[in-house]
């Protein structure tokens, strides 16, 4: 009894597949359309029948099914996308150029080969309003000029001598540098200046502040001050105070140096900051 | 940052506009006066500027160090602020990228038209990067092989291999370095092939200064016959894709 009722439920099973076999196989031979919506339905039917298979004989018939419904299936999306184009660069290469070349305006035909790519250019110019980037940024007159700073190095660790203590002994004078032979050329030339207004001003010593300020600039002021300290170090000139009080400033001979002060030394800027004191104080 | 005094009025509350800060305080936990935020944004405007002139991404950490120093705890209030301020003052809004650096781009809407593009060298990288987005664009992967990228390039006049092109110059650097690192273009490479191949897909900033379905529309004419843009169904999802703002780099 239970082996007729299991033999009579596989033929059912088996009959159920042959007839969407049969329904498939018509559809697959051209007679007639299937619609997805038919072949959603057979595939239906055959996973409610695949839950009674017993045999191999109806699985193997339910892989075929499928299968053929697979293909049905491409075949329908092939036939409702038949009009879709694939896409080709060299082919849209080609396009492009006989779009860009259909212009009126043009006298003669672009060349993709020229090496003046006009072609692009005049893309390029059609396109320009398709992209939406930040436009009109000028730079500020190199206010904004900034380069990514070199990356410091770092010192390898003399880790051998770091618990010893190296002390240096001068042995020699150093050789003056550039920068000291660059200061000698501009104290030798504010000497200059300071001769040239000496002449012009009738042999008369110069105020000093008149000489060394600089009213547009307070570190060129700064660097004429120490300059001329130099020059009067070297006694190549001597600041003293004029009937009023201000400090005058007169080129001396070097071969006759002005002795000025008890000591018979000049101290320039010492004497400077008691001669701006006493005024001060007086 | 100089250190202010309490200064307490009879009804008990601090002057309008000084923040207190006790003198035992140290300098990294103050916080950021109203003056303070407004300049360090200004200096990060002006960074963002500089490097949008030359089309480079402003990096988070140049912010940081250059500009923020000691504030960098207040980068995402400076860095509110400096997009405030760019929107307004300028209509640029500041985008932030996936490696967490920024740029610029348009936040007043494309004008549409012809816009004058400069000189003809700019004109020509122009139409060269809008060639070949549109090319990688079109294609099922959105991805196109270095292979293909030559191959089509030379078909529309560009020899990717010169170094001394008379409108483009390096057209090789230009490729490979310049657009890369602006980020118009990212060249990947696929290391399934063998041997490996460098493979081409648009950059973020192509994704943020562009429009796809723009550029769909740009194709169907150059193909011409009235084609219609849905026929490209995939190109067609991307457009309806960047249309409900579900689109990211792919």
């Amino acid at each position: 009894m239970q082996v007729s009722m299991s033999d009579e439920s596989n033929r059912h099973v088996f009959d159920i597949y042959r007839d969407l076999m049969m329904a498939v196989q018509d559809h697959t031979s051209g007679e007639e359309e299937v619609s997805l919506k038919s072949i959603h339905s057979m595939v239906s039917r055959a996973n409610a029948t695949f839950k009674e298979v017993k045999r191999p004989q109806e699985a193997a018939m339910d892989a075929q099914f499928l299968k053929t419904c697979g293909h049905l299936v491409k075949l329908n999306i092939e036939s409702s996308q038949s009009n879709l184009r694939v896409f080709k660069p060299c082919e849209f290469a080609r396009k492009f150029i006989n779009f860009v070349s259909q212009d009126d305006d043009m006298e003669e035909q672009v060349q993709p080969e020229a090496e003046n790519l006009t072609h692009l250019v005049r893309f390029g110019r059609a396109v320009s309003g398709l992209y939406m980037g930040a436009i009109g940024i000028e730079p500020m007159s190199s206010a904004i000029d900034w380069e990514r700073p070199p990356a410091s190095q770092r010192r390898k660790r003399d880790k051998e001598n770091d618990n010893t203590v190296n002390i240096t002994k001068p042995t020699q004078m150093a050789p003056s540098t550039e920068e000291e032979e660059g200061d000698a050329e501009v104290v030798a030339k504010m000497y200059k200046v300071l001769k040239q207004r000496y002449h012009e001003a009738g042999n008369t010593p110069l105020c000093y502040f008149s000489f060394v300020v600089d009213p547009k600039s307070y570190s060129r002021t700064v660097e004429n001050m120490f300059n001329i300290s130099l020059i009067v170090r070297e006694q190549f000139a001597a600041i003293t105070e004029d009937d009023n009080g201000i400090p005058v400033i007169a080129p001396l001979h070097r071969s006759h140096p002005q002795v000025v002060g008890s000591r018979g030394v000049l101290p320039p800027i010492l004497g400077l900051s008691e001669t701006l004191r006493s005024r001060e104080n007086g | 940052m100089p250190r202010h005094t309490r200064i307490e009025d009879s009804s008990g509350g601090e002057e309008e506009g000084e923040e207190y800060e006790p003198p035992s305080q140290s300098q990294g936990r103050s916080q950021l006066t109203q003056q303070d935020l407004t300049m360090h944004a200004g200096l990060v405007c002006n960074l963002l500027l500089a490097n949008e002139h030359k089309k480079i991404p402003t990096k988070r950490q140049d912010i940081r160090k250059l500009i923020l120093k000691d504030q960098a705890r207040h980068f995402p209030a400076i860095m509110k602020k400096a997009s405030e301020l760019m929107e307004r003052v300028f209509g640029y809004k500041v985008k932030e990228l996936e490696d967490k650096n920024y740029l610029l781009i348009n936040g007043l809407g494309v004008s549409g038209g012809e816009r004058i593009s400069g000189t003809k060298t700019q004109a020509a990288r122009t139409g060269l990067i809008t060639a070949v987005l549109a090319a990688i664009f079109m294609t099922d992967t959105q991805k196109m092989k270095e292979a293909v990228m030559e191959e089509y390039l030379k078909t529309l006049g560009v020899d990717v291999q010169s170094k001394a092109n008379p409108v483009l110059g390096n057209v090789n650097k230009l490729i490979y370095q310049d657009l890369v690192r602006e980020k118009y273009l990212e060249v990947s490479l696929d290391k399934f092939t063998d041997p490996p191949t460098k493979e081409f897909r648009w950059g973020e900033r192509a994704h943020l200064e562009l429009n796809k379905k723009e550029i769909l529309e740009l194709v169907c004419k150059i193909y011409g016959d009235n084609m219609d843009p849905k026929m490209w169904t995939a190109q067609w999802k991307e457009v309806e894709k960047e249309a409900s703002g579900t689109t990211r780099p792919s």
